[in-house]
């Protein structure tokens, strides 16, 4: 079952807190946190955060294609290896 | 793989004619492993590593090794390709006519060249053609290697490491990822702080 519409989206106070003072200096440091299910909200595209997948930190590069989601979503938790033959786009946007 | 069914699938290798040839080409990519044998007339299953197996598709000829520029890779002439499980595709190979000489190819790669895949959009690349790049910073300060790829949700991650092992997760974004000069195998990147370690970086947590 989803998320009750009344109660908006969650997102993680203190992480919030943290990009809207960057944002004011000007500052675009990757934020550590663990907060994996803060969802991703439009002032946090541009900003790099390092999340938490239960063993290390992942770079995670918002943009603006991953508002709505979670950071979670972005910090696979197993790592899969070895395709040699996939493409990497690089684009503004999310690949695929 | 015991040593017997080793021995049944060189006796269907010597049975193809093609077993001899010699790749004209390095086999540098990749395009699948087998995975598992499919029913009782020798057809294997075959794990793809793109996003479809229409290269599979294409394919008369398959190369099988045991690694990447194997140059003990053995030519197979394709018979069939089918629709197999999620992410696999059926192989059907001349000289592999039963159960137990399918199963003794398990684990092999098909390995292609790269002229067996398809061309790329001007943004487009393979990870294969990314993993050993140099990667710097925009004013020529040296990060380290490409190692390998990492997919995750958004951007694939590039890890790079340098010769102190130090490691570095750079996101493939636009903006991050200045330019991709191929040719000179170098990737620049936009040096943001805190996102590329290089000895002395600040950090923020949350």
């Amino acid at each position: 079952m989803g998320r009750s519409l009344k109660k908006g989206p969650f997102v993680d106070e203190k992480l919030y807190r943290k990009v809207e003072v960057m944002t004011q200096a000007g500052r675009r440091v990757p934020i550590k946190t663990w907060a994996r299910r803060c969802t991703i909200v439009p002032e946090f595209v541009g900003h790099t955060f390092q999340v938490h997948n239960g063993r290390a930190f992942l770079e995670v590069f918002v943009t603006e294609d991953m508002v709505g989601h979670k950071l979670g979503e972005f910090s696979m938790t197993r790592t899969f290896r070895g395709h040699t033959n996939r493409k990497e786009g690089i684009r503004g946007g999310m690949k695929r | 793989m015991n040593v017997s069914s080793r021995n049944l699938a060189n006796n269907n290798l010597a049975n193809n004619n093609l077993a001899d040839e010699q790749p004209s080409e390095p086999l540098t990519v990749e395009l699948g492993r087998i995975v598992g044998e499919h029913g009782l007339k020798g057809q294997v299953r075959v794990r793809f590593f793109g996003e479809s197996y229409e290269h599979l598709k294409s394919c008369t000829q398959v190369w099988l090794g045991e690694r990447r520029g194997d140059v003990n890779a053995k030519l197979h002439e394709v018979q069939f390709v089918g629709t197999g499980r999620a992410n696999e595709a059926r192989l059907g190979l001349k000289g592999i006519a039963d159960r137990d000489a399918a199963q003794a190819l398990r684990g092999l790669l098909v390995l292609g060249s790269e002229s067996a895949l398809e061309p790329l959009d001007d943004d487009e690349f393979y990870w294969h053609q990314l993993v050993g790049c140099k990667v710097e910073t925009e004013d020529g300060q040296s990060v380290g290697t490409v190692r390998e790829i990492w997919e995750t949700g958004a951007h694939d991650l590039l890890v790079v490491r340098d010769e102190s092992g130090r490691q570095n997760l750079i996101p493939t974004a636009r903006e991050l990822t200045q330019l991709i000069d191929l040719p000179g195998r170098r990737i620049v990147v936009a040096a943001l702080p805190g996102l590329i370690d290089l000895g002395d970086a600040p950090e923020t947590e949350a």
